[in-house]
């Protein structure tokens, strides 16, 4: 069995051959992952897709030249995302600015009991309100570590740093903060589920 | 491997957890069960991380089938009028169509459909609207509020606007608003216009805003707005008054003016009132994606008047060649105009 590695590598270079079926499978695979990114920095769907058409005809044209890659994935982030700067400042007049808007769109996890549920979607809506205090660098950097499972050296390329610790830094920073906002709550967690309880007994003494 | 030493940040940012914390069925997933069960001491670093994990689950904007289905012909038409491909069995397109992207389509179909369930149910979703060259569009905004989208602009907002949520939206280009009064508790509620650097603050009232790389106006009609631009200077205005920001400096200037002037251009119109030619060439530019050149570049600096319609180009340049005498030479999308021989 092959690893995505190995089969990044074979699809590229078919790709790099002038293989139209590689080509194509790259376009179906990723067009739709860098359209969802691509629409969070600028948005405006159109444009975005005109940007995918130029980006991909863009490939085609180079691909002899583009090299081997480590990642079909990280490489095509970092390259539609410095093809997107780049459109930005040829035709600023007709382009919203990059400013990242991501939302979370948090997993409930009812079933672990530990907490009231009510409680956690309480939880989750701090977190989701902590997380649109983070600047937009931040949510970028966040949905592409946790969203597209890039790499610190990917995710620093893409966000311009000079070094991958700088991503690593803003991350662990980011997290931290979301961290920061459980911990206001999580002193009240137990004791609500214990007022439930205390609540409970009342109405127990109420009884004749 | 040792855990005893991770705090919130390391669980969130080991794979493995992120695994196990999504209950993906994995073998590092497994190892991590075994090494949490361990654990009992981390229980609150690994709640709080599992927690932070889960939440870290992003809204999707979805590409539609179409769009994706529409990109890959136009990118496949563009590889072959560059370089025509090595001779083939069958076209390139059909050829693509093979068993396995017909599977491939179906599938992706299918998680498209959810993505577009889950896109409709979320809250997240940008609305946008644009005009190309030469068009004209007029909008109802969830409020009720009206935009009149003058050619090659474009509006952008989210569609989520709930009865007496603050309205926001960005514009490019020109717009001509006529926003509605809404209320919650009694107090009136906020329009916001982003347009370039500034922003236009309203609560119910008709105005134009007309923004052009850096610069950006503000006609007032009706009511009272309040402009602020990113540098924080800010300007109030009111009816008949006409602001500009220019980018440089950061400062708006006030004017009074007719402002049927500015906002003739919503019923068809384009008024120029002693404009100097550059500005009508600007104009030109923006509002028909036509790049119209004076051979004598002393021309532009004068000043010139008259009604246009704005759906017919012709009209002005005519009249533009008949004033100065100039004849009209076509160069691919530019224009010259030069003097008659």
């Amino acid at each position: 069995m092959h690893n995505s590695n190995d089969r990044d590598r074979d699809l590229w270079t078919q790709f790099q051959e002038g293989n139209m079926e590689a080509f194509d499978r790259l376009y179906v695979s990723y067009a739709p992952l860098l359209y969802n990114y691509g629409v969070h920095l600028i948005p405006n769907k159109e444009y975005i897709k005109d940007c995918l058409h130029d980006f991909f005809v863009y490939l085609w044209e180079k691909r002899e030249r583009l090299g081997t890659i480590r990642s079909i994935k990280g490489y095509l982030f970092i390259a539609f995302k410095r093809r997107l700067a780049e459109e930005r400042s040829k035709r600023k007049v007709r382009l919203l600015p990059i400013s990242a808007e991501f939302f979370l769109d948090p997993i409930h996890s009812p079933e672990d009991g530990l907490i009231a549920y009510e409680t956690e979607n309480d939880r989750l809506a701090k977190l989701k309100a902590a997380f649109q205090h983070l600047s937009p660098r931040q949510k970028e950097a966040l949905f592409l570590r946790f969203h597209e499972n890039l790499s610190y050296d990917q995710i620093a390329v893409i966000l311009n740093f000079k070094d991958t610790k700088y991503a690593r830094t803003l991350i662990y920073r980011s997290i931290n903060h979301l961290k920061e906002t459980l911990r206001e709550k999580s002193t009240g967690v137990m004791p609500q589920v214990g007022d439930g309880i205390w609540w409970l007994s009342l109405l127990t003494l109420l009884l004749p | 491997m040792d855990i005893s030493k991770y705090t919130v940040e390391d669980f969130v940012n080991d794979p493995g957890f992120v695994e196990w914390a999504k209950k993906i069925d994995s073998e590092r997933s497994a190892h991590w069960e075994d090494l949490i069960s361990r654990r009992p001491d981390k229980s609150d670093e690994v709640r709080q991380a599992k927690e932070i994990v889960l939440s870290l689950h992003f809204k999707k904007a979805p590409m539609p089938e179409s769009d994706l289905e529409e990109v890959r012909q136009r990118v496949i038409d563009s590889i072959q009028t560059i370089a025509p491909l090595q001779p083939t069995r069958q076209p390139a397109s059909r050829r693509l169509a093979s068993a396995w992207m017909r599977t491939a389509a179906a599938v992706s179909a299918l998680l498209v459909a959810g993505w577009v369930l889950a896109f409709l149910l979320s809250t997240g979703n940008m609305v946008t609207e644009s005009t190309a060259y030469g068009e004209k569009k007029v909008l109802t905004l969830p409020d009720g509020s009206i935009i009149t989208l003058n050619a090659n602009s474009e509006i952008a907002y989210h569609g989520n606007w709930k009865n007496g949520d603050e309205r926001e939206v960005t514009l490019i280009g020109e717009g001509y608003f006529v926003v509605k009064e809404t209320h919650r508790n009694n107090e009136k509620v906020k329009f916001l216009v982003n347009a370039g650097d500034v922003t236009v603050e309203v609560v119910g009232t008709s105005f134009n805003v007309k923004q052009r790389d850096e610069e950006v106006e503000v006609t007032l009609e009706k009511g009272k707005v309040n402009l602020k631009s990113k540098a924080e200077s800010r300007m109030a205005l009111e009816p008949g008054e006409l602001a500009k920001y220019s980018g440089v400096g950061n400062q708006f200037e006030k004017q009074k003016i007719n402002t049927a002037v500015y906002t003739a251009w919503k019923d068809n119109r384009i008024v120029f009132e002693s404009t100097p030619i550059k500005e009508i060439t600007k104009d030109i530019k923006y509002l028909f994606g036509v790049e119209v050149q004076f051979e004598d570049k002393d021309l532009v600096s004068r000043e010139f008047t008259g009604v246009f319609p704005t759906d017919n180009l012709d009209v002005l340049l005519t009249s533009l060649s008949k004033a100065y005498k100039l004849e009209q030479e076509r160069e691919g999308a530019k224009i010259i105009l030069k003097a008659k021989r």
